[in-house]
């Protein structure tokens, strides 16, 4: 139960290993500690409420797939939660780049001396993902629920197949099948979209 | 490319770093003599990340609903009354209306105050059920039921309250889940800010031969009255909750005691 008091990590690095790990409660505990600031610093830098939301989760998105993916990887002098922060607030500056250049404004010198070319990296990866859900929205029921377990939830094949009442072998074929019209939809979406 | 099952099961091993040395650089040197190959490859790992943020997503958006329920509602404080003359020199009439007037702002004071006070205990004691399989029939539910009921597990977590309560509310009832049924929607109601509709569920659900479901069940009845302000039938629950060492929302119904009265 998620009923217990938010957790105290020990140490950066228990706080790192459970973020990892994809746990609830350190998620829960890094948006308690970093959201209050990000959204205070988006206000007093051009920024709505609705602005500080929208690029909190961006940014908090784009760090913790780079936890998993080894991009970023545990920095025993940096603090988990101002690093987060300097995601969020990177995020946040791309956007006022790309309205400057929209609106040919001008930024303060303290922002735009600030490099966001990484971020607008990360950016762009949120297309993919994007590309990726609308996909797997194209998919059967059948289907959907199958690569959403495994690959999402990441649930065994062995789960998967007491919940399907299915033997594990043929859950593996389906899933191969499911994958295999997942990237052809994929294909076609990214084609529509040039990606 | 259309892949054979091996194939795909080979680019699945290329991109979970599960192949041995040998077979790594060989898949490798098959990669750059192969463009469609190459580009397989490529769409896999796109779709492997995509997969991946979707789950970082739930997990995220679960956050911030938590987050967010966990706020203190911010209320206006009441009033104060400007009191700009000695009461003394009133007339008796002014004098005994205003008895009248400071007697009613008082209750309304009072009132206001209780009514943060309860809020305040919600908020604070309100988390969502993160282990929902707790109770749940599994084993007796027929394959369908078992999948809604999964997919309205999904949909809970992602703070997607109304997509439950739709499903659960046109789900035929039968015996395996009639229980566990009312718990989910009452909870999902509760969850939803909608308190008063949760009432009935969850004191249907307590009906329930499963013990750890009639713990929830009664927990988060207990909460129910205590975010619409009733009190007195809150207060009997919390406290066989409270007292109860093998309950485990123990702890957190002293708290919630502590703070309504």
């Amino acid at each position: 139960m998620a009923t217990r008091p938010l957790p105290v990590y020990k140490t950066e690095l228990d706080f790192y290993e459970a973020l990892r790990r994809r746990e609830e409660r350190a998620y829960q505990f890094l948006y308690a500690h970093v959201f209050p600031s990000f959204q205070h610093w988006v206000l007093t830098n051009n920024g709505s409420e609705m602005d500080a939301e929208d690029a909190f989760q961006k940014g908090l998105l784009n760090f913790l797939l780079n936890i998993e993916t080894g991009k970023y990887q545990f920095q025993p002098e940096a603090r988990i939660t101002t690093v987060a922060f300097e995601y969020c607030k990177r995020v946040w500056l791309t956007e006022l780049k790309s309205a400057r250049l929209r609106h040919r404004g001008t930024l303060p010198d303290h922002l735009e001396l600030i490099d966001t070319a990484d971020v607008e990296k990360d950016l762009e990866r949120l297309d993919i993902v994007s590309a990726v859900q609308q996909s797997l929205h194209q998919m059967k029921d059948i289907c959907r629920k199958l690569l959403d377990w495994f690959y999402v939830e990441e649930v065994s094949l062995r789960e998967i197949a007491e919940r399907l009442n299915m033997k594990e072998e043929s859950v593996k074929s389906k899933r191969y099948q499911c994958a295999e019209k997942l990237k052809a939809f994929y294909r076609q979406t990214t084609n529509h979209q040039r990606l | 490319m259309k892949l054979t099952e091996d194939q795909y099961e080979l680019i699945e091993a290329y991109l979970k770093n599960e192949l041995s040395a040998p077979d790594r650089a060989s898949f490798e040197t098959d990669i750059q003599s192969d463009a469609a190959l190459l580009a397989e490859v490529g769409r896999q790992r796109d779709l492997r990340l995509g997969l991946r943020a979707l789950g970082i997503q739930h997990v995220l958006e679960q956050a911030r609903t938590n987050y967010k329920t966990a706020l203190p509602a911010a209320e206006p404080a009441p009033k104060r009354l400007a009191v700009f003359r000695t009461f003394a020199a009133w007339p008796s009439w002014v004098a005994a209306a205003s008895v009248v007037v400071v007697l009613g702002v008082g209750y309304y004071a009072y009132q206001q105050t209780a009514g943060r006070q309860t809020d305040l205990a919600y908020n604070e004691a309100f988390r969502s059920d993160s282990d929902l399989m707790k109770g749940f029939p599994a084993e007796t539910v027929p394959a369908e039921t078992r999948i809604t009921f999964l997919d309205a597990f999904k949909n809970y977590k992602a703070g997607k309250y109304d997509r439950v309560i739709e499903q659960l509310k046109t789900l035929p009832t039968d015996k395996q889940t009639i229980h566990y049924k009312n718990y989910l929607l009452g909870l999902s109601y509760l969850a939803n800010h909608q308190p008063t509709e949760s009432i009935p569920l969850l004191t249907k659900a307590q009906e329930t031969p499963s013990p750890e479901l009639h713990r929830k069940a009664e927990w988060f009845l207990a909460l129910a009255y205590v975010k619409t302000n009733q009190k007195e039938q809150a207060v009997p629950i919390l406290n066989r909750i409270s007292t109860n060492k093998a309950n485990p929302f123990q702890s957190l119904a002293q708290r919630v005691l502590q703070k309504i009265q």
